[in-house]
């Protein structure tokens, strides 16, 4: 874990001074006090709330299935984990009291490693966990889990970006920096595409997928809103949902 | 923008494979102990520091 954060640390600084540079800054201060807000705030909850990785082994024993050892088997929990993933993404575009949770993530105008530190606060409540609950019960075992998430979080980070090129036949596999581009297209709103978070095919199999045209995609965010803070960011879009429920519950009253 | 991709793709491709070969033990490793608490640190101090700069 030490080494997967001193990874991203060297990657979000190598990004932010090399792009600063070339005289296109990856980041700018407004941008990056929200994200390291929410990012904060989404790592003490974190903190308090252990992941799957911690509980997972707890049913070990209620599982009739043997999962593979060592490095398959952790390869094995990286393409379940992923197609859990991508129904738990698409989930979260689709149903409102889920994006509400989400859209802190895609509050970013700016595509750099740092916003895909950028998230909501509300995951747990919105119940989003649940799509990889089925995972826990399959007895990967606490190390595969560990590898996974290593994967995981390594590779959301490195295609949360506007500067890299399209990657040729990996393009056809894995999700790459121009497909996210397109995911967090600004205009794209609620009509999003590409919601897998390693493997393109979910995207391609389901119908989901959208390559980027010749141009990049250069404008990010939420279409019609803007973001007045971090508490705006993570609970604004609730705020929204209830007060919209609360104003129909009166007017049929 | 070559300098990049490299760089960041070495850092990234270091950590990810450290996750496999590491191994490390579960429990207090993920998600609490001293490693999450030290994300946390990190991540509240550049915040801090970002706001001044910011606010300067």
């Amino acid at each position: 874990m030490w080494l997967i954060a001193l990874g991203a640390v060297i990657a979000i600084t190598a990004e932010a001074f090399v792009s600063w540079r070339a005289g296109r800054p990856a980041y700018t201060l407004r941008e990056t006090e929200l994200t390291l807000a929410l990012a904060a705030g989404a790592f003490a909850l974190a903190y308090m709330l252990p992941p799957a990785a911690q509980w997972a082994p707890r049913f070990l024993h209620v599982t009739p299935i043997a999962m593979p050892k060592g490095w398959q088997g952790a390869a094995l929990l990286t393409i379940l984990g992923d197609f859990t993933l991508y129904w738990s993404h698409r989930a979260s575009h689709a149903f409102r009291w889920q994006w509400a949770a989400h859209e802190a993530h895609h509050s970013s105008e700016r595509l750099n490693f740092l916003a895909s530190l950028r998230q909501g606060w509300t995951d747990l409540p919105a119940g989003i966990w649940l799509y990889t609950l089925p995972l826990a019960v399959l007895g990967f075992d606490a190390s595969q889990w560990v590898a996974y998430y290593g994967i995981n979080l390594g590779w959301q980070m490195f295609v949360h970006n506007e500067w890299a090129p399209r990657l040729g036949p990996l393009e056809w596999i894995l999700v790459t920096p121009s497909h996210h581009r397109v995911h967090h297209a600004r205009a794209a709103g609620p009509n999003a595409h590409n919601f897998a978070n390693i493997f393109i095919v979910w995207d391609r199999l389901f119908g989901t997928f959208q390559a980027e045209g010749e141009k990049r995609v250069a404008v990010f965010g939420v279409e019609n809103r803007t973001f007045d803070g971090v508490f705006d960011a993570a609970f604004g879009e609730w705020r929204k949902l209830l007060t919209g429920l609360w104003q129909r519950a009166r007017a049929s009253a | 923008m070559r300098a990049i991709t490299v760089l960041s793709s070495t850092a990234l491709l270091a950590s990810v494979t450290s996750a496999f070969a590491g191994a490390p033990s579960p429990g207090p490793e993920i998600g609490g102990g001293y490693v999450g608490l030290a994300i946390l640190a990190l991540t509240v101090g550049a915040y801090l520091v970002v706001r001044r700069l910011r606010r300067a």
